[in-house]
């Protein structure tokens, strides 16, 4: 039988050699925020043909800035995007929130569909004089419209940190009632805290990698995501517990080390499985799915292995770790304790589990 | 026992054949349940439109009352544009989300939803013309034209006393669409003795939400109380304007906030796209289970196999809205709705190894993993209500769309797979059946569990 928990400096080890390169791209400001954020407008374009980049960049930043009056840092980007039938080509600009502001859309928009022969009227609208297309212009397309104000984009700001905080503290209440007939139970709830981290933290630390070296933005979309992984990465390490927690009933003497490995074989085949079937799915949705929810799909991917992961190779081992207090702290916390109340002239018998 | 699982079983066999009713009604066919053609409800990002939210200028000053007659006046206007099924609902104490497939000029639509439609007529006299487009210059005139002491400009037209009635789009003999409008009341006369005061002399503005829509000088006499705004441009502009002034002008004045627009072709796409990467997902799904966990496995598909049809009418009759991320909540589902099946064959493999009969392994197996079920899927569960809730606050769809699809989703496969697949199991125990531990996967290979002391009890 392998003793798995035997290893687990090396499980926490491996754990930080993941983490500590995306913590780095972290820190460096690696995670694109997108316009749910900080607030702006995406346009997305189709042009016929595929002409070069590098012309229909510079044909879209001169029509925001010499058009729409712009200036050159207020256009995030114009680039090329993926995603469309062949014989297109589809273009993303960001800029400042203009929802309110439909004479700058035309005149962004007005240069680019005469560059593509499309004729375009003086229209009146609403108290604006715009320069719209004339109707009936196939080359050239507005695909997609996203613009997202200051106001909402604080709000969605907020939101996102309070959503992912309620969720980690719902969740520990609920593991420290669901095991409160085992010894310790918000041990149980802590660990499993401490194992969602790093999967949060995985999955940022990619996304900030992602965001450094290919402009990935995140949205509302990939704060769905994590909270979704913090949903399975707990859900794969309450049946580990579960199956602690069964263990220690049955096992009444035996070393917590080895009740814990034993848990931990029992339910590797379970654990492995379910995350399988789960990234079997992921995967078909990944390579055939829209492409709209492409970087959803891979944030999921990541989240959930890196959710078994944990469950397996650091939750259960940390139980271990607390168990035997081999960092130290409960020794050292007992200290602080002990030296509050200064003995009254005689030894203070110390009882096992005070923590 | 063996009695009421039969019952169950029927039960089961009448759930699938319901919802597949209901999967198929409105698709194939075209046939309908209780005289409903259930099509599934798509999200904008399938369907293609549009998406605004509006806030109020003034939240605070913004009453309920103000709130509802102002949501009144936009569903009317965006009605208006003859789309099928908009949806315009109050978000918070002073949002407005409007959702609307199927439209072919977003652009005039977002444009009406921004304009408040006050519109008003101010005699000019001689004051400088003003350009179209134009900021009105003249802020707090208060005086109407032909009172003692008028200045300049003076009220021609209040923005109340626009007859609704009267609002039309026409053309002028040029052939150039225009907005034709009438005013009722006091202004009539105010607009007959003006225009006939000023022949040749004076121009009057009129004014949409403090900007100038035109300046015309006065021609002749208007004694009917009739008028035209013209060089619109095209007809849908004039559309969107008569649409803007029909229903009046809202109480209250409205921002954009944030919008989602999507073209209707690349909906679709994705839903082909989807549907494929389901299908391919669920095979694969299938096939392991089979492969795995052979003769239960082959059980757990069939119960997948209801769990897809049976969650896809819930959906339905809900109705759910689908958008691309509520499907790949669906399809997430599929994967881990096998997880609380894999939890009791990996249960059930033991106790047979364990010696145990097949009938007291299944009850067994059930009962032992039902905690681990029910506790690892609650988990999931409260994400999910967080997440709805996350979404629901700037109604964001998309979110709340897949916290609704996933909650569901593990929702029924939890009762799937207690009820159903132990309904399955429970069939083949005493069918005469050669016990085979390898049909159950139960065969040679061990997990090292050679200390493990087993209890008859199957309790806590």
């Amino acid at each position: 039988m392998i003793n798995l928990i035997k290893y687990r400096y090396w499980y926490f080890a491996f754990s930080l050699l993941i983490i500590v390169p995306g913590a780095i791209f972290l820190a460096a400001g690696g995670l694109k925020a997108g316009i749910d954020f900080t607030g702006g407008t995406e346009l997305t374009f189709s042009f016929p043909g595929t002409p070069a980049s590098a012309t229909l960049e510079k044909q879209l930043r001169d029509a925001a800035t010499k058009n729409a009056k712009l200036s050159e840092a207020e256009v995030v980007a114009a680039t090329r995007i993926g995603g469309q039938a062949s014989g297109s080509a589809r273009y993303l600009v960001r800029i400042p929130f203009i929802g309110n502001d439909p004479q700058k859309l035309a005149q962004l928009e007005a240069p680019l569909y005469t560059a593509y022969g499309c004729g375009t009227t003086l229209v009146h609208l609403q108290g604006d004089l715009l320069r719209v297309p004339l109707p009936k212009c196939p080359k050239v397309s507005l695909d997609e419209q996203n613009d997202v104000g200051p106001t909402i984009g604080a709000q969605i700001r907020s939101r996102a940190t309070y959503a992912v905080v309620v969720a980690a503290v719902f969740i520990l209440l609920y593991i420290s009632f669901a095991f409160r007939k085992v010894a310790h139970p918000f041990r149980y709830g802590t660990c499993a805290i401490v194992a969602l981290l790093h999967d949060v933290l995985v999955v940022l630390g990619l996304f900030a990698i992602l965001g450094k070296l290919f402009s990935v933005t995140v949205d509302s979309l990939f704060v769905t995501a994590v909270l979704t992984v913090i949903g399975f990465s707990v859900h794969d390490t309450i049946v580990i517990f579960d199956r602690i927690r069964e263990n220690m009933s049955r096992r009444i003497g035996e070393p917590f080390e080895l009740v814990v490995n034993n848990a931990i074989l029992q339910s590797m085949a379970r654990s492995l499985n379910t995350s399988l079937t789960v990234l079997m799915t992921l995967t078909a949705l990944l390579i055939y799915g829209g492409a709209s929810i492409r970087i959803f799909v891979l944030a999921l991917l990541i989240g959930i292995t890196s959710g078994t992961y944990s469950s397996i190779f650091n939750a259960s081992p940390l139980l271990v770790v607390w168990e035997y207090d081999e960092l130290g702290i409960g020794r050292f916390l007992k200290g602080l304790r002990g030296r509050k109340k200064p003995p009254a002239g005689r030894v203070r018998p110390t009882t096992a589990n005070a923590r | 026992m063996r009695q009421r699982n039969y019952y169950f079983l029927l039960g089961i066999i009448l759930l699938f054949l319901v919802s597949l009713t209901v999967d198929l009604a409105g698709t194939a066919g075209g046939f309908k349940v209780f005289g409903h053609g259930t099509p599934v409800k798509q999200g904008l990002d399938l369907t293609g439109g549009i998406r605004v939210l509006l806030q109020a200028r003034n939240c605070k000053g913004a009453s309920q009352d103000a709130m509802t007659s102002a949501i009144d006046v936009i569903t009317k206007r965006v009605n208006a544009f003859g789309v099928s099924e908009p949806q315009v609902s109050q978000v918070g104490s002073c949002g407005v989300d409007v959702e609307v497939p199927d439209i072919k000029d977003p652009d005039q639509l977002r444009t009406t939803l921004g304009s408040t439609g006050l519109m008003v007529i101010y005699g000019m006299g001689s004051l400088a013309q003003l350009a179209q487009g134009a900021v009105f210059p003249y802020t707090n005139v208060k005086t109407y034209c032909g009172a003692a002491k008028a200045s300049l400009p003076c009220i021609v037209a209040n923005g109340n006393e626009l007859d609704s009635g009267q609002i039309g789009v026409s053309t002028d003999n040029l052939g150039q669409p225009i907005v034709l409008f009438g005013v009722k009341g006091g202004a009539v006369g105010r607009l007959s003795d003006y225009t006939s005061a000023n022949v040749g002399t004076g121009h009057m503005a009129i004014v949409l939400d403090g900007k100038v829509v035109s300046d015309p000088n006065i021609q002749g006499a208007i004694t009917g109380g009739n008028g035209e705004i013209n060089n619109i441009g095209t007809v849908d502009a004039a559309t969107a304007l008569s649409i803007s002034l029909k229903y009046g002008a809202l109480p209250i004045a409205f921002d954009i906030q944030a919008s989602d627009q999507v073209s209707a072709t690349l909906g679709p796409q994705y839903v082909r796209a989807s549907i494929v990467a389901g299908a391919i997902g669920l095979g694969i799904v299938i096939l392991f289970m089979l492969i795995y966990y052979r003769l239960p496995g082959l059980l757990a598909d069939l119960a997948l196999i209801v769990y897809a049809t049976v969650i896809f009418a819930i959906f339905k009759l809900i109705p759910v809205t689908l958008t691309l991320a509520g499907i790949a909540g669906f399809i997430l589902s599929i994967g881990m709705a096998v997880d609380a099946n894999v939890l009791i064959f990996e249960r059930l493999k033991e106790e047979i190894r364990a010696g145990k009969t097949l009938g007291a392994a299944i009850e067994a197996g059930f009962n032992r993993a039902w905690t681990s079920i029910r506790d690892s899927n609650i988990s999931t569960m409260i994400t999910c209500v967080v997440l709805y809730w996350f979404g629901q606050t700037f109604a964001a769809a998309v979110i709340v769309g897949f916290a609704t699809t996933l909650f569901i989703g593990v929702l029924i496969s939890m009762f799937t797979a207690v009820v159903v697949s132990r309904t399955f199991l429970r069939l083949i125990v005493g069918r005469g059946m050669q016990f085979n531990p390898a049909l159950f996967g139960a065969g040679l290979e061990k997990v090292g569990r050679d200390d493990v002391v087993i209890r008859r009890s199957t309790q806590e």
